[in-house]
């Protein structure tokens, strides 16, 4: 036997060594003090030859607590930092809350990203400060966060997140749009899910924001969001072009006109109309008209066609408070209030930065331009490179003003005291809103318009526009007529109807479906429509790629389901509970026909019996046979 | 059977078919890149990281699995799950911690991917369930945290609990 000391084929210790990741790789930079993660540093000296026996087993231990050296005092100490992540890959999340308690060393491990990846974090804002809890996210990569509770201001959230993925805050009955405007006063780039479900103060105002900040969002869900209106939507429509999913369940003052914003139709009468134009113009959106004709405007810098250079910048707002109402920009999310003042001008104001929050002392004079003027040369204005003072066309004396709800904003001014200084502009934030500004969610794929009460079938209409849409969802929406159906058929990419409880939908509503849809849809929802009969069923048997089908309640027989039986073979649900006609007879036929039926329902049918049931239990990939109350889709 | 020899740090000698060293991926690269022939069965493989108490254990399960099929690739959509380990190992992993922990530096210094995985679920399912304060106790680990630290800690990780 003879030992091969030749170092090319031993393994040597340094070979593993070469493997585990440095320090500063998986240590976080707040927990990286080298005092706890002691590593096998001095192994390049002690292991570069294999003799030793001692020396070289204890050298490849990251972490040697003691001084012996023997298998019989390896600890979980001495594993490294790439096993240890190993082992906690195998943890559930509560036991990784448990570990990284466990001492500094296993913390540390904790930071790596991999352990979290996937991982949604329920977390409560409470009132003291949370930056710790989200700066330790931040540094394990957790972005998708869903808020429990809350009892502080989004802000800190946003600013110590500012990577955040999908923020969901549905059912926190305490957020306001206040909630919103502090916790969106920055650009969240990443955010692409926000679920604002029964955060019932939400108004239109939050969607401005977010139509400003969170310009990357996909999919937003408003729903029980009882105060969004047409104007709100007319935000959605202007500034999220990549949203794919809108819930707007039971908004119900939204008419067909908001609906046609989200489809792109906007006229210049939408935007002129008293109501709107006042809240385009607390965003700078549009320009006062008395003053739009008087001086040079370059027209509309469309934001999404800016130079590259300029896409880059982030926004500046400014945030005027005064104790004046006639300063624009005053902010009740940031607890600045208006007092009442008699114009004693000039006034002290202070300025306050929404990004940097340093704050400005200004005085800001009687004469409107005079103010902007001096606004513009103070000193402490050189950092805004473009402020915007609306001015008021309603009051005599034309300094700015705004109502009393949160305020912002400063595109390019249409004072042309300001257009030098509109040249060396380095901040644009966005362009003006004209009849030529592009609207509309042409992305949008499922939208859910369900409860949404006052719509009628002119909503339908405006859907055509919207050429990707997959699935609506117009339950409960009672004004939806027969007629109104026909245009569903101009959707080219609808594939998933749900009419439920629309109580005018009938027969012939069905007819109206089948004459472009009937080679596309999927899923079709008709339940407690009870003017649909078994002459509606002649129709839906014509959808020959349905997959789920749902007519619960609906006033139907076997001679009906029978047909459609017979003719989906695709069917993977069918719910059918609560039709009191149907009896063994469809069963048996649903059993002989639909072989790749899972899910059916046949709560409160009360003609089955067990000889009947017997005929679906032989179903091969039947999953789930409802006979209570419990309803599938 | 090609056979190759073994020597651990203290100097016992294993030979061991080769087929069965090839488990070990850093044994089978090395083995690879010299191309050792059939008639090298008399070179010996130093392996000084190794024991020969450990290098015996790590030797026996190889050779129990030597038939098994090659570990799936490693992706990202892994399972958590911890309760598939087969009723051999757990028995033959029913050993004091300090040659548990050995074990797993040995299979993580071989390469030996199904024994570090094994290894590793046992240790987690040691962790599984247990508080802070029963881990440290289990695995012996100090308390580094000041009582300011701790409350920290704690506060950062307590969403983790939420269902």
């Amino acid at each position: 036997m003879c030992s091969i000391s030749n170092p090319k084929i031993s393994l040597q210790p340094g070979f593993l060594l070469a493997r585990v990741p440095r320090i500063e790789d998986w240590s976080s930079s707040s927990h990286s003090s080298e005092d706890y993660i002691r590593t096998s540093c001095d192994v390049d000296d002690g292991g570069s030859e294999c003799g030793g026996r001692e020396t070289t087993t204890t050298s490849i231990m990251p972490y040697s607590e003691g001084t012996s050296s023997s298998s019989s005092g390896t600890t979980i100490n001495h594993l490294y930092p790439e096993i240890m992540t190993e082992i906690f890959l195998k943890l559930s999340l509560k036991d990784l809350g448990s570990a990284a308690r466990t001492s500094k060393y296993w913390n540390s491990i904790l930071n790596d990203k991999r352990l979290w990846r996937g991982v949604e974090a329920k977390i409560n804002v409470s009132k003291g400060g949370n930056q710790m809890l989200f700066q330790s996210l931040h540094r394990r990569g957790i972005f998708d966060i869903q808020v429990l509770s809350l009892k502080r201001s989004l802000r800190e959230m946003t600013s110590s997140l500012p990577g955040i993925r999908s923020l969901k805050l549905s059912g926190c009955y305490n957020v306001t749009d206040g909630t919103i405007s502090s916790g969106f006063s920055i650009r969240l780039e990443n955010l692409t899910v926000l679920n604002l479900s029964l955060c019932k103060q939400v108004s239109d105002f939050s969607l401005g924001r977010i139509a400003m900040m969170a310009v990357n969002l996909e999919s937003l869900d408003l729903g029980g969001c009882c105060q969004i209106s047409n104007r709100g939507l007319l935000m959605v429509s202007w500034g999220l072009k990549k949203l794919t999913k809108l819930n707007l369940r039971s908004c119900y003052l939204i008419t067909d006109t908001g609906i046609g914003f989200l489809a792109g139709v906007v006229s210049q009468s939408h935007l002129q109309e008293p109501r709107m134009h006042d809240f385009l113009l607390k965003f700078g959106l549009v320009d006062v008209p008395e003053i739009d004709e008087d001086f040079d405007d370059p027209g509309p810098i469309r934001r999404r066609k800016l130079p590259s250079h300029k896409k880059q910048q982030q926004p500046q707002f400014l945030f005027l408070q005064a104790p004046s109402s006639q300063i624009l920009g005053s902010s009740s999310a940031m607890g600045i209030t208006n007092k009442k003042d008699n114009t004693s001008l000039p006034v002290p104001i202070t300025q306050q930065c929404a990004i940097c929050k340093q704050e400005i002392k200004l005085k800001i004079v009687n004469e409107p331009h005079q103010s902007v003027s001096h606004l513009m040369k103070s000193k402490s204005s050189k950092r805004f490179r473009q402020v915007q003072i609306v001015p008021n066309p309603r009051t005599s004396n034309n300094v700015v003003s705004s109502n009393n709800n949160n305020c912002l904003s400063n595109p390019p001014s249409p004072i042309s005291q300001l257009s030098s200084s509109r040249k060396k502009s380095k901040y644009v934030i966005v362009e003006k809103i004209t009849a030529r500004t592009e609207f509309g969610n042409t992305q949008l794929q499922q939208l859910i318009l369900q409860d949404c009460q006052k719509l009628s079938d002119d909503c339908l209409i405006h859907l055509t526009n919207l050429c990707r849409l997959e699935a609506i969802n117009l339950s409960f929406c009672v004004h939806i007529t027969d007629s109104g159906l026909r245009n569903l058929g101009a959707c080219p990419a609808l594939c998933e109807i749900n009419l439920r409880a629309c109580d005018n939908i009938t027969d012939s509503g069905l007819a109206n479906l089948t004459y472009d849809l009937s080679s596309r849809v999927t899923s079709l929802d008709v339940s407690f429509c009870d003017k649909v009969h078994n002459l509606g069923l002649n129709y839906i048997s014509q959808f020959s790629h349905l997959r789920t089908l749902s007519m619960s309640a609906c006033d139907i027989s076997d001679e009906g389901l029978i047909r459609v039986a017979a003719s989906l073979p695709l069917l993977e649900t069918l719910n059918i509970g609560q039709c009191g006609s149907i009896t063994d007879a469809s069963l048996k036929v649903i059993g002989e026909k639909c072989q790749e039926l899972k899910y059916i329902d046949l709560y409160g049918c009360g003609k089955i019996t067990p000889g009947g049931l017997a005929h679906a239990m032989k179903l091969p990939k039947l999953r789930n046979l409802n006979l209570g109350l419990w309803h599938l889709r | 059977m090609p056979v190759v020899r073994l020597q651990s740090v203290d100097g016992e000698v294993f030979p061991v078919d080769v087929e069965i060293a090839r488990m070990s991926f850093a044994i089978r690269n090395m083995l690879d890149d010299l191309g050792v022939q059939d008639n090298d069965a008399e070179e010996v493989i130093p392996l000084p990281n190794v024991t020969g108490p450990i290098l015996r254990k790590v030797i026996e399960w190889c050779t129990h699995h030597k038939d098994d099929p090659p570990p799936p690739e490693e992706d990202d959509t892994r399972e958590k799950r911890t309760d598939d380990i087969p009723a051999w190992d757990q028995e033959f992993l029913r050993v004091d911690q300090a040659v548990l922990f050995d074990i797993i530096l040995a299979a993580n210094y071989l390469d030996i991917k199904g024994l570090l995985d094994v290894t590793c679920k046992t240790v987690a399912n040691m962790i599984k369930g247990k508080t802070p304060e029963e881990i440290r106790k289990l695995f012996n680990i100090k308390n580094d945290f000041t009582p300011a630290e701790e409350e920290q800690i704690r506060k950062e990780n307590e969403w983790c609990e939420e269902k």
